[in-house]
């Protein structure tokens, strides 16, 4: 069966997947021929499987942000469909048979390897499947992985959230040789767009798209958040939301909430969430920086506008009015005692 | 040139030096711009809403004076180095310049007289290679934040951690240039005030 008719199948019309294909495409600003090309791979994709999908230090809200939606969406099927070899959350073999699954895959070579959650650099003790350190299970796959995705911020650079525990959970692209090999796309969780865009191009292309210095394809993260804010317009003006209850507010920009849009790189506010249905800021919370490496423990308190050094550990300003105080007392203590000591008189 | 004799007679009496026109021109400029820039950088960093003052307002200014402040500042690095009165030596060789850092430690911590102003100076000359230096880093890093796509410079981003960082960066060297403004403003009003009379008037320094 091929993919149209599979999808046929669930009532997904031809038209739909095009549609999804050609959006594909846009999204890395490739000509709209393209599209055709798009389809075509996935199709081919279908009858050679090529995606494994590990879990690591995870919460599967990846996962779930990418199976769950109310309304079956197209790209979750069409990723559905794309044959996802070995998945703990969704697959529907368990123990030695899916075990044995993975191990043939990775015999076989040139699959798409997904990691969802991070790896534990601390020890890798914290984190073992089935009697076997994650890391190991990881690197065996990672070995013979034609490409690696790093998805959701946890499997990314920073480490997300495990990144912040003892743990010390970093992304995939810290333990691989051949970081050439690793796409990463941040955020909490991955957003599904750009997962099954991604996904799609290098069947098609064969390699990854343009990546940007943490190996995050431009395409999604070439930008500032805050560069791109419909909030921007108060934020020139000084209109600055600090009271949630207003309503004269609502509107208002979120820096002083502890936005992190001027750190930030990722195209959430073009590209909604859910279908389209919402974004953080749109939904009137501060962007809390999930698309880069210093999330979670770099960006947090979230929801105070706060520039730390180490960590949320020594405020800036802190420091710096300390040195301002130093630097004043010091000049009139010094001033006093020369005067008393008097003695450098010409 | 004209003033020659004068120069000559300055240094002569043990002053420190004599400051050519363009110093002074440098000088005010520098002044002015990094005022300029640490309010409207500080506001940046902490804004808070009046009628009067708005971010759009203080980004501008702050866009405004970045170029007077850099171009005054490389102009400054090229007249130390190739300008007719070059001064890059007064500043990297201490040594050839008779400079000694017990006279000015003596001078600055147990108040004793110092003959020669010339052999006190060390630390401050020190004190403004590290300026330098610092303006060269509070460039680098404000032109990142000015152009957060340039792939050009995206490298300080990887090195440094992310844009977060090199906001980081640019706030805590902000607090550095008013702490070293305090100290710099003191030593020289207590200290040396004819030379600030020179730097900022033209008024020969002959005290
Ligand atoms: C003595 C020199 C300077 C001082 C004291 C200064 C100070 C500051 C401070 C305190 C901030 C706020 C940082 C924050 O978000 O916490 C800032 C922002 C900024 N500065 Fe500077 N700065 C200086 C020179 C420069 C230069 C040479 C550039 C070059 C382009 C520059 C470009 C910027 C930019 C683009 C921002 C971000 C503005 C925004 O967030 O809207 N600054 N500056
Ligand atoms: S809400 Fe955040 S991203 Fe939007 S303008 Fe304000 S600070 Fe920038
Ligand atoms: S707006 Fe910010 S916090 Fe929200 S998803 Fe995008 S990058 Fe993450």
């Amino acid at each position: 069966m091929g993919i149209l008719e599979e999808l046929a199948a669930k009532e997904i019309k031809r038209r739909d997947f095009v549609k999804l294909c050609t959006a594909v495409a846009a999204a890395f600003s490739l000509p709209a021929g393209f599209a055709q090309d798009i389809a075509l791979a996935t199709e081919k994709a279908m009858k050679k499987p090529p995606v494994v999908w590990l879990e690591g230090q995870d919460c599967a809200g990846c996962s779930e942000s990418l199976l769950s939606t109310i309304n079956p969406s197209i790209a979750e099927l069409v990723l559905d469909t794309l044959s996802i070899r070995y998945h703990e959350t969704i697959m529907a073999g368990s123990g030695s048979v899916a075990e044995r699954a993975l191990e043939d895959t990775i015999k076989e070579g040139g699959y798409v390897l997904v990691l969802e959650g991070s790896i534990p650099k601390a020890d890798d003790r914290f984190c073992m499947v089935g009697g076997r350190n994650f890391k190991d299970i990881f690197m065996e796959a990672a070995g013979k992985a034609a490409a690696i995705i790093g998805a959701g911020s946890c499997a990314t650079l920073g480490g997300g959230i495990p990144g912040a525990t003892p743990s010390q959970g970093r992304g995939a692209i810290e333990f691989v040789s051949d970081r050439s090999k690793v796409i990463n796309l941040p955020t909490c969780p991955v957003k599904p767009s750009r997962l099954v865009a991604t996904i799609m191009y290098f069947l098609t292309a064969g390699k990854a798209p343009a990546l940007d210095q943490y190996n995050r394809p431009t395409a999604f993260y070439g930008t500032l958040i805050h560069d791109n804010c419909p909030r921007r317009n108060h934020f020139e003006k000084s209109y600055f939301l600090t009271d949630w209850n207003d309503p004269k507010q609502k509107d208002y920009c979120l820096l002083l909430k502890g936005c992190k849009g001027p750190k930030t790189y990722a195209d959430c506010p073009q590209v909604w969430w859910n279908e389209g249905a919402n974004w953080c800021i749109g939904a009137g919370a501060p962007c809390a920086g999930c698309s880069q490496p210093e999330y979670y423990a770099g960006f947090t308190p979230l929801y105070a506008k706060q520039d730390t050094i180490d960590a949320g550990k020594i405020d800036i300003d802190t420091i710096g009015e300390v040195a301002v105080g130093v630097a004043a007392v010091g000049a009139v203590v010094h001033g006093a005692v020369r005067l008393v000591a008097g003695k450098d008189k010409k | 040139m004209a003033n020659a004799k004068v120069i000559a007679k300055v240094i002569a009496a043990g002053n420190s030096e004599y400051i050519v026109v363009p110093r002074r021109i440098y000088h005010w400029i520098n002044l002015i711009s990094i005022a300029v820039l640490a309010f409207t950088g500080w506001y940046i960093h902490a804004p808070f809403a009046t009628d009067v003052l708005k971010m759009g307002m203080m980004q501008s200014l702050h866009f405004i004076f970045v170029w007077v402040f850099t171009i005054n500042f490389g102009l400054r690095l090229w007249f130390a180095f190739f300008g007719k009165a070059g001064d890059w030596k007064v500043y990297l060789k201490p040594w050839e310049n008779n400079d000694s850092l017990a006279w000015t430690l003596r001078h600055y911590l147990l108040f004793q007289p110092c003959l020669e102003k010339r052999k006190c100076r060390v630390l401050q000359r020190a004190s403004y290679v590290v300026i330098a230096l610092f303006y060269i880093v509070q460039i680098v890093s404000g032109f990142q934040l000015y152009w957060p796509d340039n792939q050009t410079l995206s490298l300080i981003t990887v090195v440094s951690g992310g844009l977060a960082m090199v906001r980081k960066v640019h706030l805590l060297l902000m607090w550095f240039f008013v702490s070293f403004a305090i100290l710099h403003t003191y030593i020289a009003v207590t200290y040396e005030f004819g030379l600030v009379k020179h730097m900022f008037f033209g008024v020969p320094n002959e005290e």
